[in-house]
């Protein structure tokens, strides 16, 4: 999306390390320049996406979330500061992703994923990650990307539990077809620690990235759960709903 | 025959319990053994797993042997085959 058609010599420097990787090189790196990923909130879960995405060289990161820093944010996002309490948190993240890469452009809403952004938001990326915890934002954004025919990576966690699967508009089930009505027994306020978001989050960047430079397979198709208490993951095939109100199954 | 649950986030927190057995007659379906366990063992899971008119939750992705379920009100177990649930959960 974005127009980048080559690397500076301090770029070649900086991400010499995964150029060296097989497939990577200068042309991964190119590709990763000239992206834009839009992340829906920036949590435990979406702030260690953003760190990934940046330190990897992404051209233009879009930051959604609403709000300040608060003290019960701090278990887990690990991209905060005490000294920020109160501060909006999308302008905290966007200091530490320029701090963490000066080179990448970093745009902050503000704002939760709505209804009502979520067409403007989605437009401007090629890539979505949905880190979101409440389901009314993640079936706007999934609604939006399945519109404009954008992947979006879907991550969630609980506990010491995550799921993550990559979502490919008229290939894979989209968010509605695993989810067809809002969970009723889902709370804004679930038990968490700092590692199972992080662990979430790694997975979700590896997809994003994969997508993004074309190497490797992605979790198309397919959900990635985890259990970090018992360090097991499971790769579950998941099935499109014919009768999805969203995709059209 | 002996059909086992699993549980995962919020169903394990509500059960307090990673996994259960329970024994069924032949041919029980997944809808309907889920229905026998909350409502005769483990009832602090039902509202997870049912409306309040009975209904299962569609939100709710069911696994029987790690596959998908489908279609849980018309799919009949086997003897030893493991149900996972699997509750929705989000971003935090």
């Amino acid at each position: 999306m974005l127009n980048a058609v080559e690397l500076t010599d301090f770029e070649r420097a900086t991400y010499a390390w995964q150029l060296d990787l097989p497939g990577f090189g200068e042309s991964g790196q190119i590709k990763l320049k000239g992206a834009a990923a839009l992340v829906s909130r920036c949590g435990g879960l979406g702030g260690p996406v953003c760190q990934s995405l940046a330190a990897a060289g992404i051209g233009r990161l879009i930051v959604a979330h609403g709000g300040v820093l608060k003290p019960a944010d701090l278990n887990r996002q690990v991209l905060m500061r005490h000294d920020w309490i109160g501060q909006p948190r999308v302008e905290c993240i966007a200091r530490r992703l320029r701090e963490l890469n000066p080179r990448i452009d970093v745009v902050p809403v503000p704002a939760n994923v709505s209804a009502e952004n979520a067409a403007e938001l989605v437009s401007q990326a090629d890539l979505v990650f949905d880190c979101a915890p409440l389901f009314a934002e993640r079936f706007a954004l999934n609604a939006e990307c399945v519109r404009q025919r954008k992947p979006m990576i879907e991550a969630a966690v609980f506990g010491w539990e995550g799921q993550v699967t990559t979502i490919i508009p008229g290939v894979t089930p989209c968010l509605a077809c695993l989810f067809p009505e809002p969970p009723p027994a889902w709370q804004r306020r679930f038990p968490v620690l700092a590692p199972t978001p992080a662990l979430a989050a790694a997975i979700a960047a590896a997809e994003g990235l994969k997508l993004l430079t074309g190497i490797g397979e992605t979790l198309q198709g397919t959900l990635l759960y985890f259990d970090a208490r018992a360090m097991t993951f499971r790769r579950i095939s998941l099935s499109r709903r014919p009768d999805c109100p969203v995709c059209g199954g | 025959m002996k059909i086992r649950f699993e549980f995962t986030a919020q169903a394990r927190y509500a059960t307090g319990l990673d996994q259960a057995d329970a024994e069924f007659a032949l041919g029980t379906t997944v809808a309907d053994a889920l229905r026998s366990l909350t409502k005769t063992r483990l009832e602090s899971l039902r509202s997870l797993v049912f409306s309040a008119e009975g209904a299962l939750h569609s939100s709710l992705i069911l696994l029987v042997n790690g596959r998908m379920v489908t279609a849980p009100n018309a799919h009949p177990l086997a003897d030893a085959d493991v149900i996972t649930l699997l509750t929705p959960i989000g971003g935090g």
